[in-house]
C-alpha cells in the first residue's frame, strides 16, 4: 500500500470512529506508521475545517419556506396540452393574444427554432415568457382572453361561487390582482348588469384589513369582471386539510379576525351569506381575509332571474360546501339572512377549524339542512378536549338554532372571542403558518414584465402596508404620489382615455366643447369617453371646486384610443397650518387622524424666508460653507440607487433630506426628492406652500398648506391595512426623479440636494430641530452626505452598499 | 444529513415497478435538501434574512428545481440524485448570484461574534465565494464529484451512497474526504491569496 493509500485508509478509520463518537488521535491511528502522524494530523485538522458542511442548520422554520408541495405537484402534473399545433399557428395565436408582439415572437422563434408549436410553447414557459396557463390557453385555441384591458391574466386561481378567479397583473402598475370573471349568463341583460354594478359599488366601499376588497367592476370585450385584491395565502379549508386542525388559540384568532372584517361589512349593510372556511384566506402574515363579500347576493341576481345561471351555481360540490355552514333560517329563505346568519356560519367555521369537519356532516343536502335545524348542537369540548369550556359556550351561542339566541352582532362575537383566554397549546397541534402558495406566475411576474408588458418601465413595487412617517427639514414638502386603479369601459368606437391619478378628483366634471360628458367617479384611474372621429378641434375641460380648471385642446381624427393625462392644480387653502383632508380619501380621513404638520423650532442661523419663494441655501448651509451638493437640472438629472434598494413596507420609513428647490419659481409644481413610493412634491400656490401626501394603497391623500417653509410633515399610518399587494417589498430607486412622472416638470428635481438619510424607524413624533448632518445608526437604510465633490458615484455612508450612480446632476459647491 | 423517510433501495424498487410515489418522494427530498442548503448558505447574511423578497426568490428557485426535475423521468435513483444534485447546485449558484450583484443585499457577509470564533477556512465568506464554491464542485474528479453530490447536495447517507454506487462505504468515505480536502484548499487558497499560504491535501 502506498504512502498515499495508507494515509487515506487512516483517515477513513478516523472518520468512522468519529461518527461513532470517538475522537481518536493521529498518533493512535499511526502506531505502526509513526512517520505518518504529522501528515495525518494536518489532514484531520483540514477535514475538521469542513465540518460546517454537515453542521446542523439552526435556521428558524420561517426562513425560506418551501413552496407548498401539493400545489407544486399539481403544477408539475399540469403539463402543457398535447395537441398538434404548428409553430406558425401557435405564433399567430400568440400574436393575436396581444401577449407578445410580432417582432418579439419572430426573435423568440429564431432563438428557439422549435419544431412544433408545442415545443415552442414549452420553451417560452421555461423562459418565463408565458405562464403555463397562458400557453395552454393558446395551444387549446379557445377564445379565453389573456388580456383584459390593462390586466394580463397569468393564471387561474380557482372557480368559486360566481365565476372563475384569475391571478392577473396590472401591466402599468405592475401590481398583482385577482380578477373574477362572471359567467356570461349572469350579466346577459342590461338590467342584470346594472344590478350587478350596484352590488359591486356597495361592496367596493368596504375597506378593511380582514376583507378582500372588490375594487371595481369592469367590462371588456363583453366580459364582466371584478378586480379584487390578491391575497398571497391559502384558505382555511385547505390549511386544515393539509396541516390538520388548528390549535384553539389559533382558531380563535382566525375567527376573531374574520368577525372583525364581517362586523365592518355588516355596519355597511352588507351580509356575506356564504361564510365558510374556504372563504377565509390566511396570508403569510397570518392575517385573515374574508373573500367574496357581497357576491352571494350577486349570485342571487342570477338565480332569481336565470335558470341557466342557477344550474351553474348549484352543482353538487358547491351546494354541499355551502350547506354545511348554512344557518337554518337562511336555508328556508335566502332573503331572511341577516348578520346573525353570518354569525351562525362563522360558528360552524370555528367548529371546522378545531375538528376538521363541519358540525353536521351528513350524506345528503336534505339531511344536512335538517340537522342544522333539528339536531342537537355538537359539543366542541368533547370533540377536542383542550377546547376550553368558555370557547365551547361561545360556539354554542354562535350556532344557536334561533337567531334570537345567538350573539346579536359581530361586535358581540369579537368581544367574546377577544376576551377569552385560550392557553397556548402544548405543541400537540402545530400552529399553521399560511401555506405559501406557489405558482409559476411568481417568477414570471418578476422577469418578464419588460419583455411582454411595459418594455420601457422599470419595476416599481407599491408598498404592501404603509406605515410611513415622512419628514423633511428645510423648505421641503412631500407628495407620496402613486397611481391608483384603472377604470376602463371599452367601447367599439374611438375612446378618449382620461388618465388620472388624483383620487381627490372624485366628483369632478368633464366637459368637451362645453358639453358635460361625465362625472369623475374615483379620479384614481382612467375615465373613458366615447368620441366620433372628425377633423374638428376640441376642448376638454375638467372642473372641480377645490381645483384649478384643467383645459386641454385635442383632435380626434381616427377611431383609435387617445389618452390625455389629466392633472388638476389644487386651489390654495386659507387655513395656514391645518391639514385639509377634504380632498383625501374618506377612509384616510376616518382612520388616520395623526397627520400633523409641526413647525420646526426656530434656531440660530435659520433663514427667515417668510413666504418668499427665493431659493434659500438651507441645503448647503446644512453642511457648511464650501460644502458640496448635487445640482439637478430639472430636465433629466437623477441619481440611480439601483433597483435592489428596497425597504420593508411593514416597517416605518423615514426620509430626511436637505433640498433646495429652484424650480418652484418656474413651475407651479416642483420638488421631487425620490421616486415612488415617495414622490415628494412642493407646490407654490398663491404664495403658500402646499404639501401633498398621497398614496396608492388608500387611494387618497392629504395636503397641507403652510405659510412657513420651515416645516416637516409626518404622516403616520398606524393602521392595519389589507395586504393588497402580492409583493411585499418597496423599491426606492431614484433620487431627484420620479420615474412615472419623469416627463413632467414635477417629476424631476430642479434644485440642489444635500444630506439624505433613509431609515426604517419613525424618527420624529414631535417638534424637532433638524440635524444638519445625519449620523448612521442601526436604523439607517442609506445615508448620503453628498461630500464627494467629483465623480459620478454618490456614496452611501450607511455601510449598506447602496451607492448611487449620478446621471447628469452636477457637483455644486456652496458659495462658489 | 437527514435520513430520508424511505430508503433509496426501496425507492429504487418502487421506481422499477413504475410507481409514481417513488418519483414524488424523490422530488420532495430534493426540495427539502435545496431548502436546507440554501438556509446554510444564506443564514450568515442577515440582511437577506430581513429581506422578504428572499423568500420569494427561493420559492421561485424551488419551482425551477422542481420543474427541471419533473421534465426528466429518471430510470434509477442514482440517476435522479445525480440530476438533482446538479440542479440544486445550479439553483444555489443562481440564488447566490441573485443576491451578490453590485447592489445585492447580501454582498457582504455578517461577521457576527458567533462566526468569528470558528475555525479558519470556514464556510464561504461572501455570496460570491459561495457561488465559486458550488462551481468548484463541478471541477472535482468524476468519482469524487459523484460522492460529494450524493452526500452533500442530495443528502444521502454514506450507506445509501455506497449502495447506489455499488461500492463500499469506505470507498465512499475515501472519495468524500478527497473532495472535501480539495474544496477546503480551494476555499482557503481563495481566502489567502492575500496572505500567501498553501495547504496540503491528498491528490
Amino acid at each position: 500500500m502506498s504512502h498515499q493509500e495508507l494515509l487515506e485508509e487512516r483517515l477513513v478509520d478516523w472518520n468512522l470512529k468519529r461518527q461513532q463518537g470517538q475522537d481518536i488521535s493521529a498518533e493512535d491511528l499511526c502506531e505502526d506508521h509513526p512517520e505518518l502522524v504529522a501528515e495525518l494530523s494536518e489532514l484531520i485538522s483540514n477535514l475538521k475545517q469542513m465540518d460546517w458542511l454537515e453542521s446542523d442548520d439552526n435556521s428558524d422554520d420561517y426562513f425560506l419556506p418551501l413552496p407548498d408541495v401539493s400545489r407544486l405537484d399539481k403544477y408539475a402534473a399540469t403539463q402543457l396540452q398535447d395537441l398538434n399545433i404548428s409553430t406558425e399557428e401557435f405564433s399567430q395565436r400568440l400574436i393575436d393574444s396581444g401577449l407578445i408582439d410580432v417582432q418579439q415572437v419572430r426573435q423568440l422563434r429564431e432563438q428557439h427554432n422549435s419544431e412544433d408549436g408545442q415545443s415552442f410553447a414549452i420553451a417560452l414557459v421555461n423562459d418565463l415568457k408565458l405562464t403555463r396557463f397562458q400557453a395552454n390557453v393558446l395551444i387549446e385555441g379557445h377564445d379565453h382572453p389573456l388580456i383584459l384591458d390593462r390586466y394580463l391574466i397569468l393564471d387561474e386561481l380557482g372557480a368559486g361561487g360566481m365565476g372563475v378567479v384569475y391571478k392577473a397583473l396590472h401591466r402599468k402598475m405592475d401590481r398583482i390582482v385577482a380578477l373574477k370573471i362572471l359567467p356570461k349568463a349572469a350579466v346577459d341583460t342590461p338590467d342584470k348588469v346594472k344590478r350587478f354594478q350596484r352590488e359591486v359599488e356597495a361592496v367596493a366601499k368596504l375597506e378593511h384589513p380582514n376583507i378582500v376588497t372588490a375594487h371595481d367592476a369592469h367590462t371588456s370585450k363583453g366580459i364582466h369582471y371584478l378586480v379584487m385584491s390578491y391575497v398571497d395565502g391559502s384558505d382555511l379549508a385547505a390549511i386544515v386539510r393539509k396541516q390538520g386542525v388548528l390549535s384553539a388559540k389559533r382558531a380563535v384568532n382566525c375567527v376573531a379576525q374574520a368577525a372583525r372584517g364581517l362586523a365592518h361589512a355588516h355596519d355597511m349593510g352588507i351580509i356575506h351569506r356564504d361564510i365558510k372556511p374556504g372563504n377565509l384566506l390566511l396570508d403569510k402574515q397570518d392575517v385573515v381575509h374574508v373573500l367574496d363579500l357581497g357576491l352571494a347576493r350577486i349570485d342571487d341576481l342570477g338565480i332569481e332571474s336565470d335558470k341557466e345561471v342557477s344550474d351553474d351555481l348549484t352543482h353538487p360540490g358547491m351546494v354541499m360546501g355551502t350547506i354545511a355552514y348554512l344557518a337554518p333560517e337562511q336555508a328556508l329563505d335566502t332573503h331572511s339572512a341577516d348578520a346573525r346568519s353570518d354569525i351562525y356560519s362563522l360558528g360552524c367555521t370555528l367548529f371546522y377549524l378545531l375538528t376538521g369537519e363541519a358540525p353536521y356532516p351528513r350524506e345528503t343536502v336534505m339531511k344536512t339542512l335538517l340537522a342544522h335545524r333539528e339536531e342537537a348542537i355538537p359539543d366542541l369540548s368533547s370533540k377536542r378536549v383542550e377546547v376550553p369550556k368558555e370557547l365551547n359556550a361561545i360556539f354554542q351561542k354562535m350556532v344557536s338554532k334561533s337567531p334570537e339566541d345567538r350573539f346579536q352582532n359581530m361586535g358581540e362575537v369579537m368581544t367574546a372571542l377577544e376576551t377569552l383566554e385560550v392557553p397556548d397549546d402544548l405543541g400537540v397541534h402545530q400552529m399553521p403558518q399560511a401555506v405559501p402558495t406557489f405558482q409559476d406566475t411568481d417568477k414570471f411576474q418578476e422577469t418578464s414584465i419588460e419583455i411582454i408588458t411595459t418594455p420601457a418601465q422599470t419595476r416599481r413595487k407599491p408598498p404592501a402596508k404603509s406605515n410611513l412617517p415622512v419628514i423633511a427639514g428645510g423648505i421641503l414638502a412631500f407628495v407620496i404620489l402613486l397611481a391608483g386603479l384603472i377604470i376602463k369601459l371599452q367601447t367599439p368606437a374611438g375612446t378618449l382615455i382620461l388618465e388620472m391619478e388624483q383620487p381627490e378628483l372624485a366628483g369632478a366634471v368633464v366637459m368637451i366643447d362645453g358639453k358635460e360628458k361625465v362625472t369623475i367617479k374615483t379620479g384614481d384611474g382612467d375615465e373613458m369617453i366615447e368620441i366620433k372621429p372628425d377633423s374638428e378641434k376640441h376642448v376638454l375641460v375638467v372642473t372641480h371646486p377645490d381645483f384649478e380648471k384643467f383645459t386641454k385642446k385635442f383632435e380626434f381624427k381616427t377611431a383609435d384610443d387617445q389618452t390625455i393625462k389629466v392633472w388638476l392644480e389644487p386651489k390654495g387653502i386659507e387655513e395656514p397650518k391645518g391639514f385639509d383632508l377634504a380632498a383625501a380619501g374618506e377612509k384616510i380621513k376616518a382612520d388616520v387622524p395623526d397627520i400633523a404638520v409641526m413647525n420646526k423650532k426656530p434656531q440660530e442661523g435659520d433663514v427667515n424666508a417668510g413666504n418668499k419663494l427665493e431659493p434659500i441655501e438651507d441645503a448647503l448651509i446644512a453642511a457648511g460653507e464650501g460644502n458640496f451638493g448635487l445640482l439637478f437640472d430639472g430636465v433629466d438629472d437623477y441619481v440611480d440607487l439601483g433597483e435592489n434598494f428596497r425597504f420593508n413596507p411593514n416597517e416605518p420609513l423615514t426620509l430626511e433630506a436637505w433640498v433646495r428647490f429652484d424650480g418652484v419659481t418656474k413651475f407651479k409644481h416642483q420638488g421631487v426628492i425620490t421616486s415612488q413610493p415617495f414622490q415628494m412634491l412642493l407646490n407654490d400656490n398663491k404664495n403658500q406652500w402646499q404639501v401633498y401626501v398621497r398614496d396608492f394603497k388608500f387611494g387618497g391623500g392629504a395636503q397641507a398648506s403652510l405659510k412657513s417653509e420651515k416645516m416637516k410633515l409626518i404622516r403616520d399610518y398606524e393602521l392595519s391595512v389589507p395586504l393588497v399587494f402580492h409583493d411585499q417589498s418597496g423599491i426606492m430607486q431614484y433620487l431627484g426623479m420620479d420615474y412615472l412622472w419623469k416627463s413632467s416638470p414635477w417629476g424631476v428635481l430642479d434644485g440642489v440636494m444635500d444630506e439624505v438619510r433613509i431609515s426604517n424607524v419613525a424618527r420624529y413624533d414631535h417638534d424637532f430641530t433638524p440635524s444638519t448632518k445625519f449620523e448612521v445608526d442601526q436604523h439607517t437604510l442609506a445615508l448620503y452626505h453628498f461630500d464627494e465633490g467629483k465623480g459620478d458615484v454618490l456614496k452611501d455612508s450607511s455601510g449598506k452598499g447602496h451607492d448611487g450612480k449620478i446621471h447628469g446632476a452636477k457637483w455644486y459647491q456652496n458659495g462658489k | 444529513m437527514g435520513e430520508p423517510p424511505i430508503s433509496t433501495m426501496q425507492l429504487q424498487a418502487l421506481l422499477d415497478q413504475g410507481n409514481d410515489q417513488a418519483y414524488e418522494e424523490l422530488l420532495g427530498l430534493a426540495s427539502v435538501r435545496l431548502q436546507k442548503l440554501a438556509r446554510k448558505m444564506l443564514r450568515d447574511f442577515p440582511k437577506l434574512r430581513r429581506w422578504e423578497q428572499t423568500d420569494d426568490i427561493f420559492q421561485s428557485a424551488a419551482l425551477r428545481l422542481h420543474r427541471s426535475l419533473s421534465e426528466v423521468k429518471p430510470e434509477s435513483v442514482r440517476q435522479f440524485f445525480g440530476l438533482a444534485a446538479t440542479q440544486i447546485r445550479r439553483t444555489l449558484i443562481d440564488l447566490a448570484r441573485h443576491h451578490y450583484g453590485p447592489l445585492g443585499q447580501g454582498a457582504n457577509h455578517d461577521s457576527s461574534p458567533q462566526r468569528e470564533h470558528q475555525a479558519k477556512a470556514d464556510s464561504p465568506e461572501t455570496l460570491a465565494a459561495w457561488a465559486e464554491f458550488h462551481e468548484q464542485v463541478d471541477e472535482l474528479p468524476e468519482d469524487q464529484r459523484e460522492v460529494f453530490q450524493l452526500l452533500w447536495y442530495s443528502g444521502t447517507t454514506q450507506k445509501e451512497a455506497a449502495e447506489l454506487l455499488n461500492t463500499s462505504e469506505r470507498t465512499v468515505l475515501r472519495r468524500y474526504h478527497k473532495a472535501k480536502l480539495s474544496l477546503r484548499n480551494f476555499l482557503s487558497n481563495n481566502e489567502e491569496k492575500r496572505h500567501g499560504h498553501e495547504s496540503p491535501g491528498i491528490t
